[in-house]
């Protein structure tokens, strides 16, 4: 079992009511899975709503079946963008 | 062809004769072109030559309305300003909220074209077919809020009613980044439309009228209306919550965030929570501010309460902040509300200044210059006061400003050696996203037609993180990506709606027929990308004849230099890379070596006699 830690940025700290938090995922954890958990959370990552980061690259891009490693950052955030 | 959407009329003011007369738009021209942007690209290329330079009293300005603006749907508030802008010499399109299209069109009118020059400083109140002038010595030197309340104190009756564009001091003296402010709180920011409209003697402009927006299907419009509100309640709900401004903490945390002239593109988190989105909100935020018939309501205002800079108030954007914040090397929301203020009052684009502020801070930091070049006055990143001072200097022209007033063309003139220092593409700075953490950035900020620009050059960002064929570092495939995003955002800016709602009515890539069916009777839906792609090569064609080639769509020298710190360090954009996107986006396009369009390209688009107009 391992422990990493999901941080929340943006507008996303309130609606969850927290700055992050942890989750625990199985040794041979998968991309699916640590998806599988966030979606737990209440996250929506289908509808584009919000943007999943997994050291620095885009959740979403990575294989499915990467393994998830035990220093491992994720970063969830609104897609949403600029003004000026 | 269409039973709705569009008037069918422009009003043609000369400010030299100070005649004005009402034209007709053909409708093949609305089906090609669909509105705003659009008609603006096809309007600029008959009517302003290439070689015609913004000041030039033949250089002309054009706002146009899209089929959607002012109609009963959610925020319909949008209008496009085309002319020949200051800071790039070159072709200029830049869109505004507020109410001022809605009441253009209240007053029977798709667009507003004004030619020549007034031979006194002036103001045009267009109410309903009719116009007047308001002229006053008086009128210069007013901030533009003030010359909006001073104009609205003489039209006596159904004052709330009335819609303004407004300019201040630093359009006056032809600053290249003046921008028109839009009633009480909006602005074609970039570019430097105020200083072409103050080169023409108008200070401000007020337009009323009592006409409705025709729509083919009142009905299903006003059902159109209510999904798309039940919509945006919860699909934009963090926009209203915190605006655009939550996006400093995740940019910052990508590695993309400029900071202190970009000479890095992080900022450590706990000096730049100063200026997130959630300390605007906890200890600044007064009110949400709303456009004209939106729900969404992502407007923050903030007020300053105590401190240095107590009473200060303003609106400011995530742009807004990076480029007067974590780029000057401040991280103190109190100062960015106060820059942001200041640049509203002097009537300067906040990006642009911003971005020249901050060259300034690294040119004393490097020792290129020093208080005696600039009035006694020392510029140092992290200085607030300083910062506001220059912004001062800048729009007086004193001291440095009398250079930095240029924009980045006229300092690359008169001091090319510090061309390094400045972060800009066709003269254009950047917006608040360093390309080297996302790459097709780069390319967006390298092929935009107006210059280095997040919108119109194409927001990258999301599908960077999300889209499933390249990462964000990766240069193959942006090519594709930039195109695609250019000829979306180019439809989305013709219709006269705010992008931020675009979902709400599925504008997206594959747009659905309801919402174009309704408004115009027409159905758009199948062309809307096709016109997108059309007017990108319209306006690329613009440029080409004004002299853009490939050697133009380019990126500073900073960004070969490689990232010294952060999530991104070590990334950079060589040439090489950027010669590899520029290929990549020229075949998808249908665009020559040089980025010229090809005659077959512009066949398929019905553009073939365009270049005849060179």
């Amino acid at each position: 079992m391992m422990v990493i830690t999901v941080k929340f940025l943006g507008g996303l700290r309130q609606e969850m009511g927290m700055e992050s938090t942890t989750l625990r995922l199985p040794d041979n954890a998968t991309v699916a899975d640590l998806q599988d958990q966030l979606r737990a959370l209440g996250l929506d990552l289908d509808a584009q709503k919000n943007i999943a980061v997994l050291n620095q690259c885009g959740l979403s891009q990575l294989p499915s079946d990467r393994q998830i490693a035990m220093d491992d950052v994720v970063m969830v955030f609104p897609n949403i963008s600029g003004g000026s | 062809m269409f039973s709705g959407g569009y008037l069918g009329q422009i009003l043609r003011i000369n400010l030299s004769t100070r005649q004005y007369s009402i034209e007709s738009i053909p409708e093949e021209k609305l089906r090609m072109f669909l509105g705003a942007r659009g008609l603006g690209a096809e309007w600029y290329s008959r009517e302003v030559a290439p070689q015609i330079k913004p000041f030039d009293p033949e250089n002309k300005m054009a706002f146009f309305n899209g089929p959607m603006t002012g109609t009963p749907l959610v925020s319909t508030t949008k209008f496009e300003l085309t002319t020949k802008g200051p800071e790039t010499g070159r072709y200029l399109c830049s869109n505004s909220s507020g109410n001022f299209g809605p009441r253009l069109r209240e007053a029977g009118f798709d667009g507003l074209i004004l030619e020549g020059v007034s031979e006194r400083w002036t103001a045009v109140v267009i109410e309903k077919e009719s116009v007047k002038f308001v002229d006053e010595d008086g009128w210069q030197g007013l901030a533009p809020m003030d010359a909006r309340a001073r104009l609205l104190d003489q039209l006596p009756e159904r004052r709330p009613k009335w819609a303004t564009m407004s300019i201040g001091p630093a359009a006056e003296n032809q600053v290249a980044f003046a921008a028109i402010f839009v009633d009480d709180g909006r602005a074609f920011g970039r570019g430097g439309g105020g200083a072409v409209l103050a080169s023409k003697k108008v200070k401000a402009i007020a337009v009323w009228g009592d006409k409705s927006v025709p729509v083919a299907d009142a009905a299903k419009c006003k059902e159109i209306a209510e999904n798309a509100r039940t919509d945006l309640k919860t699909s934009r709900a963090k926009h209203r919550q915190l605006g655009t401004s939550q996006l400093v903490e995740p940019i910052n945390e990508l590695g993309c965030m400029p900071t202190r002239n970009f000479q890095s593109s992080w900022e450590v988190p706990e000096k730049v929570q100063g200026v997130y989105g959630q300390t605007l909100h906890d200890r600044y935020y007064v009110r949400n501010y709303a456009c004209y018939r939106c729900i969404v309501a992502c407007g923050q205002v903030g007020e300053v309460k105590d401190g240095p800079f107590a009473g200060a108030t303003a609106r400011p954007e995530y742009e807004s902040i990076g480029l007067l914040g974590p780029s000057c090397g401040i991280n103190d929301m109190a100062a960015v509300i106060a820059a942001n203020e200041l640049c509203d009052q002097l009537g300067m684009d906040t990006i642009t200044s911003g971005n020249l502020v901050a060259m300034v801070m690294e040119l004393f930091e490097r020792g290129l210059v020093s208080a005696q070049d600039n009035q006694g006055l020392e510029v140092r990143f992290g200085d607030a006061q300083a910062m506001l001072e220059m912004l001062r200097y800048i729009a007086q022209r004193r001291g440095l400003g009398a250079i930095i007033a240029d924009g980045a063309r006229g300092i690359l003139q008169a001091r090319p050696e510090w061309g390094r220092f400045i972060l800009h593409s066709k003269g254009m700075t950047f917006a608040a996203y360093d390309p080297r953490g996302f790459h097709g950035m780069g390319l967006a900020y390298a092929t935009s037609v107006r210059g280095a620009c997040h919108n119109v050059g194409g927001y990258t960002v999301s599908e960077e993180l999300m889209g499933k064929k390249y990462d964000r570092f990766a240069v193959e495939g942006k090519g594709q990506l930039v195109k695609t995003l250019q000829d979306n955002r180019a439809y989305i800016d013709s219709l006269g709606l705010c992008t931020v709602v675009r979902g709400a009515y599925k504008f997206s890539t594959t747009p659905t027929p309801e919402t174009m069916l309704a408004i115009t009777g027409y159905d758009f839906a199948p062309e809307l990308m096709t016109i997108g792609e059309r007017i990108s090569n319209l306006e690329r064609l613009i440029l080409v004849r004004e002299g853009v080639r490939r050697q133009d769509d380019a990126l500073p020298p900073r960004m070969k230099e490689a990232v010294p710190n952060g999530p991104v360090e070590g990334h950079f954009i060589s040439d090489q890379m950027l010669d590899m996107m520029l290929d990549e986006y020229y075949a998808v396009r249908g665009w020559d070596s040089q980025g010229i369009p090809q005659p077959e390209t512009l066949q398929k688009l019905g553009l073939a006699e365009i270049p005849a107009l060179a």
